[in-house]
């Protein structure tokens, strides 16, 4: 299992689940953007201050503080 | 009548559609979260008369922010009868998941794939009809962009009322209805994007990648090194194209609107034998009043026309997502960093942009600092000023006035992040838009709104105090009055007969603009006039045109003097007047201008943040900056000029008395947030 936290840009990698503890308004939210278990997104680029991250997923981009992010599981 | 409301993903295309089709004039902008309340409008097409109602954008009905709940409380209000949900072309799988949400609600509606012009342009290729048919809705596929498109929805739209077609609601499999609450959210939310990508492999074809472009401006604006003194540069241009281009412009209206409202008024009233009190009244008080004014108009239509350019770029989401980092330091997301942008436009609008953020508390730190942003209507105070009392430093005593600000800015968030917020930060999630080539009509068209509403505000109040005050002037009163604020200037530098001065901070209190427009007048007022020339209005107006051509010409060599002030008789009369009321002191105008800077915003800025945040706080917000203001000025003055060591000591004393009490207020009643 590996945490977003840990990605370089350019890397792939598939969300697996949500951690127990994760805030549930933060996933809801993380869940209509499309970010459901399964789904596999790339990690673009940090800004140029190392967070927030830019990841592409969906044909979009979306972009997250990399440790709120943590909750999100995913397998590279 | 028919209700028909506007839902769809932030940044797809509403408030563009909706200006289109109930000729509406709704701010739009490529970033998330432009439209922060609701709005209605009124299609009136001879195949359909609706009420149409703009919402914030949504991704699901689950609310996080202010503008969020505002949209999901209406379209589960029952009120809407109909739903117009917009998608962007470009993104359809994600704008797809709110669609599903929204057939579940049963309410006839109708898909527009917006932005098509763009979807064309990375060639995603759609099969209409079968995509309705997957989807289960009636689809148009329009942009906003172009006009025919007005008539394609409310066609459609039309030819669905008279037909009983609503969305059948595809039922979700009792095995997720029935699941465990701890995975129910996932797997609902799985389910529903199945389908989707179910109806986007059979009815839609990928295109090219339709951030290619965006990724080549992102790496010279995102850049470690380039992106901060980028940002700067971006800044420093929106500035100096407003004040250069307005400036060809400035003269033009000066001469103009004097020649009608202070010349032409005189003319007419003293060829009737109005007696010469009023014709003083009118011609050179609100007329003069009304001249100052007009010369702000292009200021103000540059500044937001330029504002605007930049909006649609797509430029604000890169910098709420750049500063991100640095906003946290004062305990904000990125986000608030575009009302604080939007301020350097007008504190109004900035104030309302604040619903974009999910805290409360964040919304309230937002609306300390916003204030502290130099609006478009202290440029000109500044403009004025510099013209008279650092007339070869013009630029950077205004750019110096901006940084204080902001320094000031900072200074508020940090403090009360260190001493009231002690708690966490609302989790950031932005979605970075593609970059858009700047809509040029659409800025003119925002610009000219906002113009629209400055001329109401100086028709509705500016006018009015300016004519209140002169009436006052010529009975004798205003001296007296002007003398009894003095003292609390003094320290500041103001003299005693300098009262139009603080007759001017008086009624910049309803709105800084009248400010100006006050002191002119009353500055010009009371010196005797010179001999009139024989008046010619069309002479004047001649010469008006003239001006701009001239100035245009001029604008390579106008650096100095960028507003062209000083090129007419009158404004060296009224320099003169200003220097001698300031006692020739360039310390005391600054001081001046200080104080201006952060003194109470105006009634329209401190009634929409008690909107926002309630009028308790808002006081607390006007009494801060009104305090840190004149304390800030009094020590400058001293110190470059007064010398008077007990001025300096009360004020030093004051200012961490007032912070303290205030945080301790703040801690005290909870009411932060
Ligand atoms: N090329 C193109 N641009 C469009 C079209 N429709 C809207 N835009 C641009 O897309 C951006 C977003 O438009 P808005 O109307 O502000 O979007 P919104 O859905 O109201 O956004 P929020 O109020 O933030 O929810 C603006 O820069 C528009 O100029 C279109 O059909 N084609
Ligand atoms: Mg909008």
């Amino acid at each position: 299992m590996n945490r977003i936290i840990s990605l370089n840009p350019g890397d792939k990698a598939v969300v697996e689940r949500y951690a127990q503890g994760i805030d549930r308004a933060y996933k809801l939210k993380l869940l209509a953007l499309g970010l459901t278990p399964g789904t596999e997104f790339t990690l673009i680029k940090t800004s140029p201050f190392g967070d927030p991250i830019e990841i592409e997923l969906r044909g979009y981009r979306l972009s997250l503080r990399r440790h709120e992010a943590e909750g999100v599981l995913c397998s590279q | 009548m028919l209700t028909i409301a506007v839902a769809g993903n932030p940044n797809c295309g509403k408030s563009a559609l909706f200006n289109l089709l109930a000729e509406g004039r709704q701010k739009v902008g490529n970033w998330p979260g432009v439209t922060v309340d609701k709005k209605i409008g009124m299609i009136r097409h001879k195949n359909l008369d609706a009420k149409l109602v703009d919402l914030p954008g949504i991704y699901a009905l689950d609310a996080w922010s202010e503008d969020e709940r505002i949209s999901r409380d209406y379209l589960l209000s029952g009120e809407p009868e109909f739903l117009l949900n917009i998608i962007d072309s470009t993104n359809i799988e994600r704008n797809l998941y709110l669609t599903t949400i929204l057939q579940e609600m049963g309410v006839k509606m109708l898909v527009v794939l917006n932005m098509i012009d763009l979807a064309e342009k990375n060639l995603i290729g759609i099969n209409l009809e079968q995509f309705e048919k997957e989807l289960g809705s009636p689809v148009v596929a329009v942009s906003a962009l172009r006009a025919e498109s007005k008539s394609i929805i409310i066609n459609k739209i039309a030819e669905l009322l008279k037909t009983e077609n609503k969305p059948q609601p595809v039922p979700v499999p009792s095995e997720i209805e029935n699941a465990n609450e701890e995975v129910k959210d996932e797997l609902l939310a799985e389910w529903r994007y199945k389908r989707i990508e179910n109806i986007m492999a059979k009815s839609v074809k990928k295109g090219i990648p339709t951030y290619a472009e965006s990724d080549k401006i992102d790496k010279i604006v995102m850049n470690k090194f380039l992106g901060i003194p980028l940002f700067l540069l971006v800044m420093y241009l929106l500035f100096w194209l407003t004040i250069h281009i307005s400036g060809v412009f400035i003269d033009f209206f000066d001469i103009a609107f004097g020649a009608i409202f202070v010349d032409g008024v005189r003319h007419v009233l003293t060829s009737i034998n109005t007696p010469e009190v009023i014709v003083s009244i009118l011609a050179d008080g609100v007329g003069a009043g009304i001249q100052t004014l007009s010369t702000f108009l292009p200021i103000t239509f540059s500044l937001f026309f330029f504002i605007g350019l930049l909006e649609s770029s797509g430029y604000m989401a890169r910098a709420a997502f750049v500063m991100d980092k640095v906003m946290r330091t004062m305990g904000l997301p990125g986000k608030a960093f575009i009302p604080m942008l939007i301020g350097f436009g007008c504190s109004v609008p900035a104030i309302m942009a604040t619903r974009n953020l999910e805290n409360k508390r964040d919304r309230i730190l937002s609306v300390f600092m916003v204030p502290f942003m130099s609006c478009g209507a202290r440029l000109p105070v500044y403009i004025l000023f510099t013209a008279a009392f650092f007339p070869n430093n013009a630029q950077n005593v205004i750019f110096a006035l901006y940084m204080i600000g902001i320094v000031l800015a900072v200074a508020t968030g940090l403090l009360l992040k260190g001493t009231v917020y002690k708690g966490s930060l609302a989790p950031f999630i932005m979605e970075l838009p593609q970059y858009h080539t700047p809509q040029i009509k659409g800025a003119a068209i925002n610009a000219m709104f906002r113009l629209k509403a400055f001329i109401k505000k100086s028709g509705r109040i500016l006018i009015p105090i300016i004519a209140i005050l002169g009436m006052l002037n010529s009975a004798g009163v205003l001296p007296a009055v002007g003398k009894s604020i003095v003292p609390v200037f003094t320290p500041i530098g103001i003299s005693e007969e300098n009262w139009q001065a603080s007759v001017g901070l008086f009624s910049g209190l309803f709105a800084k603009e009248s400010i100006i427009g006050t002191m002119n007048s009353l500055y010009s007022q009371d010196a005797e006039k010179e001999q009139k020339e024989e008046f010619s209005l069309v002479e004047k107006l001649g010469e008006a045109f003239v001006s701009i051509a001239e100035n245009a010409k001029a604008l390579g060599t106008k650096i100095k003097n960028p507003l062209g002030f000083e090129s007419s008789k009158e404004d060296a009369y009224l320099f003169d007047n200003m220097r001698k009321a300031f006692n020739n002191s360039s310390a005391a105008a600054f001081a001046f201008l200080l104080f201006v800077l952060l003194y109470v915003p105006c009634l329209s800025a401190v009634a929409v943040a008690a909107r926002e945040v309630g009028l308790v706080l808002v006081i607390l917000q006007s009494l801060y900056s009104t305090v840190l203001g004149w304390c800030l000025a009094v020590i400058f003055y001293q110190f470059v000029e007064g010398h008077s060591a007990i001025r300096i000591v009360e004020a030093a004393l004051i200012l961490p008395a007032m912070v303290f009490g205030i945080v301790f207020y703040a801690r005290k009643s909870g009411r932060f947030g």
